[in-house]
């Protein structure tokens, strides 16, 4: 017995002693001096084509997403070690001022350069849309579902896939698939060209040996009949008109979706596991802002560009028919959103509470005001809170840095910007167009205003020389002034000065402005200086908080050509 | 024994070890896999997992191994099962693809496992007209019922619809308790309730939400000690000529009136408006004169809406089951309390007298919703409820039967899919399971 339990003593302090090195070890930091990470290679290098891969089955998708990695996730100890010190696994693809690099998932626009009205509207454009001034040839058709759709080949011989809307719902789907479209496109995604077009079905010409998947599901070849049949399922316009969106083939050779999680083994420019891509877990910003509930992989395509058997491959995001309002067959049910399809957190909540506990989309009005539009509100709206019909394990690594950055590409839209995109969508109710305006910009709002508050949100750093004296200053933008959700006057900004990390200057506060400059100190003392780095620590606070914020560190390093900003990091 | 759970352990523990250790790997590429590009393999390098977050990672992962492997197989095998349609080939080909014809699987306590099948439109465009239904159902004791209705025919062009149902039930495990709502459970005894019936009913709609029927039936009853283990049979307690009904075959017709408001705003879960049947009818024997009686019955159901979907339930029923002169009822044609549709708790035809009346409140509460199309709500549930033989003069709810308890029903846009329910009583628990 006393052996016994002698044994259950030693295995106790074992694993405390375990558990306490572990965390010793992980939270010995010390006064290092900023290492910048190694640059992120390019992925376009040339390379064999990989293999062509189906999408996974939805059910398989959702189970595993909801119920197989939610378990893995739960008993992975170390993420909770992390998660507890504050200090979960941060992107890789991020460089010394957490932006992500140009690659073959992402590339900067917006947010890195404001683009023009022209340049928003044409997205990722490239024509027109499809030319409904000829015959289209259906090589491809689905019936199953509520709305058909096909795949059409153009007198100009481009292949699109041709959409419709939900009887009764005029604009609903097509609406969101353009708008969807030009704003990740905008913010930095690949995504397909999107059109609204408006066809005379007479033009609609069966190709030979269609195949077809018919309303049971079934892979069969499609005949005259099928065509008319499927054509009763679909609005008309007063002038016998049909409207549609037309998604243009995606460039490259189709490979197939790809995966929120893992790599892809037969590409060797797949090196970074997708969960920890910036751009992956960021998405999830835009995606809760847009309302896009469905970031799954079958709604991903990965192509392949490049001639003779080398090249790369390219990541879409592609089918946004389920954003804003939008459920694709209807409007979206009120709990989309902010619940999972199946959420046992919501479940459990529930039925222990004996349905007292009510959450808040359950107020949300059960009628649909705008059939073009559905259900798309900025009530009860909440960044961090937003829910897809499947958790997306590239969305659950989501830090802070994730959320900020995909904060700053959501800020990035001007009220202007989204104005010229929502007009795009051609909805016909213009009075629903300026409800989904006014709830685009105030889902943008709450989005900036809950990550600018946990994130310190100064960024574009940038040396400056004064003019009188020829000392450097140190600049930088308040996001949450320049996007208005705070003003000038309620910021107070302080800062701290360390050098090779001895501390230099301590909480000096400076003036509230738009743009703050904060004296460099070290600059003009060359001999001791040299080949030192700087860390200028920089904390705020407005006149609604107590105390200052988190901070945010830049790191200055003086060479022998004068001094670089070398780095930029958050805290958490 | 070949292995001992012991081994079977300590294989498990290898076996989740080694696994672990490789899906530890599944976040990083080994640098060997990675092109020769030095940039790369510097970066990929970079981002290994350290040392303490393998270490720490390794338990829950050993742990989770097992139960992951189950997961995705049965996950695989869910797959498997969608992706070969397996589920879409059955409804095909047990329903035709216009939904005018299927065969659904069926359950209930008291008819047992069976299938129902329906053909709707029978000569007709309309799909909601001429409607046959054939159910088969049977469960342990050669408990059986068989039963073919056809359902709204249109045979007059007044309005008047008409529906035709035939039914053959064997029931050799029903119970008796005794007569009154004293009886005892050291009285239960079983009983086999055999029985033929022929219903045509002649309905019309004066309004959107009222309906009335006029029904004419015939039906051919016999009963006998009943086939369940450990029941003793009905015929050790009682006599034929102590029990109205027993050892006896007795033939009867009936005519009844009713009356069916319904004013609720969908039928598969209701959240508003009510519903009611008045019925009230004539019972005789047509192959003596020993048994004929009266019926009057009320079945009354409003529901509530509280806030966001939760709903309050309440219903009242009655019955009056008053014997024509120098007539008697038979046993099993009492009124009864003691089922899922009564009281729950109770097993089936645990009270039984002449009159009866009911009360239940039921508070209904979503737990899970898919698109307004599907949904699982969880109930409580308050049953009470009394048989006397004058309803009268004896109802006196201080002697009134209680069950509590709690349940979930699933729905769908056409009605109840099915429902699990569990009771307590004085009698103790009992559970309840209904499907379509």
């Amino acid at each position: 017995m006393n052996i016994k339990l002698k044994m259950q003593k030693i295995s106790i302090y074992l694993l405390i002693t375990v558990l306490s090195i572990t965390v010793f070890m992980t939270g010995c930091s010390g006064n290092r001096l900023f290492i910048p990470p190694l640059p992120v290679p390019d992925d376009r290098n040339p390379v064999d084509k990989p293999a062509y891969r189906s999408a996974p089955n939805d059910f398989t998708d959702g189970f595993n997403q909801q119920f197989v990695l939610q378990g893995e996730q739960f008993t992975d100890l170390s993420r909770h070690i992390r998660n507890a010190k504050s200090a979960p696994k941060e992107a890789y693809n991020v460089d010394a001022f957490g932006e992500a690099p140009n690659s073959s998932w992402f590339t900067n626009r917006n947010a890195h350069k404001r683009l023009s009205i022209e340049e928003i509207i044409i997205g990722p454009g490239t024509g027109g849309g499809p030319d409904t001034s000829s015959v289209w040839t259906i090589i491809q058709a689905k019936a199953e579902g509520v709305t058909p759709g096909f795949t059409i080949i153009d007198s100009r011989g481009d292949k699109y896939v041709i959409k419709f809307d939900p009887i009764g719902y005029a604009g609903l789907n097509s609406g969101a698939e353009v708008i969807g479209s030009k704003l990740f496109y905008a913010a930095g995604y690949n995504v397909p060209e999107n059109y609204i077009t408006h066809f005379d079905p007479n033009i609609l010409t069966l190709g030979a040996e269609v195949r077809f998947l018919d309303e049971m599901g079934r892979n069969r070849y499609m005949h005259e009949a099928d065509l008319m049949e499927m054509l009763t399922r679909v609005d008309y316009l007063p002038s016998g008109l049909i409207r549609a969106t037309a998604s243009k083939y995606v460039p490259g050779k189709p490979l197939g979706p790809f995966r929120y999680r893992g790599m892809r083994k037969d590409d060797p420019n797949d090196f970074i596991p997708h969960q920890h891509r910036r751009e992956l877990r960021g998405l999830r910003v835009m995606a809760a802002w847009l309302n896009h509930i469905d970031s799954k992989a079958a709604n991903t395509m990965d192509t392949f560009i490049g001639n003779d058997g080398k090249g790369y491959v390219r990541h879409y995001l592609i089918d946004f028919g389920t954003i804003l309002g939008s459920g694709g067959r209807g409007p979206q049910p009120t709990y989309r959103g902010y619940e999972n399809e199946l959420d046992p957190h919501a479940i459990l909540l529930r039925t222990i509470t004996l349905g007292l506990y009510t959450p808040k989309w359950e107020r949300l009005p059960s009628e649909v005001k705008y059939p073009c539009i559905g259900r798309y509100y900025s009530d009860f709206y909440h960044p961090q809170k937003f829910k897809i019909i499947f958790p997306n394990p590239a969305y659950d690594n989501l830090t802070s840095q994730d959320g900020f950055w995909g904060a700053k590409l959501v800020m990035s839209f001007t009220d202007e910007q989204l104005r010229a995109v929502v007009a795009e969508a051609q909805y016909p109710d213009l009075e629903a167009a300026e409800y989904l305006l006014k709830t685009l910009i105030e889902r943008r709002d709450k989005t900036g205003r809950y990550w600018f508050n946990r994130v310190n949100p100064l960024d574009d750093f940038r040396l400056i020389e004064r003019p009188d004296d020829g000392s450097l200053w140190l600049r930088f933008t308040d996001l949450a002034v320049a996007a208005g959700l705070e003003t000038e006057k309620s910021a107070s900004y302080r800062y701290s000065i360390r050098v090779n990390g001895v501390k230099i200057e301590s909480r000096h506060e400076v003036e509230s402005s738009n743009h703050i400059p904060v004296k460099v100190l070290a600059v003009n003392q060359p001999a001791e200086f040299n080949n030192a780095q700087m860390e200028v620590m920089i904390e705020v606070k407005r006149d609604h908080q107590k105390k200052y914020g988190k901070w945010v560190k830049v790191y200055l390093e003086k060479t022998d050509q004068g001094l670089d900003i070398i780095g930029v990091t958050r805290q958490g | 024994m070949l292995f001992d759970m012991k081994t079977i352990f300590l294989s498990l523990i290898v076996v989740s070890f080694l696994c672990s250790c490789s899906s530890l790997a599944d976040d990083n590429l080994t640098i060997d896999d990675v092109s020769a590009d030095s940039s790369i393999t510097r970066f990929v390098a970079s981002h290994q997992k350290s040392t303490w977050e393998v270490i720490t990672a390794f338990p829950g992962r050993a742990i989770y191994f097992p139960i992951k492997y189950a997961l995705k197989g049965f996950n695989s095998t869910i797959g498997w099962i969608d992706d070969e349609k397996i589920v879409q080939k059955i409804d095909d080909f047990l329903n035709s693809d216009d939904g005018r014809r299927g065969i659904r699987p069926t359950y209930s306590d008291q008819e047992g496992a069976g299938i129902k099948f329906y053909s709707k439109g029978l000569h007709h465009t309309d799909v909601d007209r001429n409607i046959l239904k054939v159910y088969l159902s049977g469960r342990e004791y050669g408990r059986q019922r068989y039963k073919i209705t056809l359902l709204d025919f249109h045979p007059f062009r007044n309005g008047i619809d008409a529906s035709l149902a035939l039914q053959y039930r064997k029931l050799p495990t029903e119970l008796f308790f005794g007569i009154g709502s004293d009886s005892k459970q050291s009285q239960r005894s079983g009983v086999t309730h055999e029985q033929s019936s022929a219903k045509i009913t002649l309905g019309v709609n004066p309004l959107e939400s009222i309906r009335i029927n006029a029904v004419a039936g015939y039906d051919f009853n016999y009963t006998c000690s009943g086939k369940e283990n450990n029941t003793p049979p009905i015929t050790d307690f009682y006599s034929p000529e102590e029990l109205p009904g027993l050892k006896e075959q007795v033939e009867m017709t009936h005519g009844l009136v009713e009356i069916l408001f319904d004013s609720k705003n969908r039928p598969g879960n209701p959240t508003r408006g009510f519903d009611a049947l008045f019925s009230s009818g004539i019972y005789q024997q047509t192959n003596g004169s020993e048994y004929g009686y009266l019926r009057y019955s009320a079945d009354i159901r409003k529901y509530i809406s509280l806030f966001f979907d939760r709903v309050l339930v309440i219903r009242m029923a009655v019955e009056r089951n008053d014997p024509l002169s120098g007539r008697n009822i038979p046993f099993y044609s009492l009124a009864e309390l003691g089922r899922i549709e009564t009281i729950r708790g109770f097993e089936r035809g645990r009270y039984r007298d002449q009159d009866m009346s009911l009360a239940t409140v039921e508070y209904r509460y979503p737990v899970w919703r898919n698109w307004d199309e599907h949904g699982v709500d969880f109930l409580l549930f308050a049953d009470a409820g009394q048989v006397t033989s004058d309803i009268f003069s004896e109802l006196d709810t201080d002697s009134f039967k209680t069950g509590l308890g709690f349940g979930i029903r699933m729905w769908s846009q056409e009605g109840l899919t099915f429902r699990i329910e569990a009771g307590r009583s004085d009698d103790g628990w009992r559970m309840y399971f209904a499907l379509n």
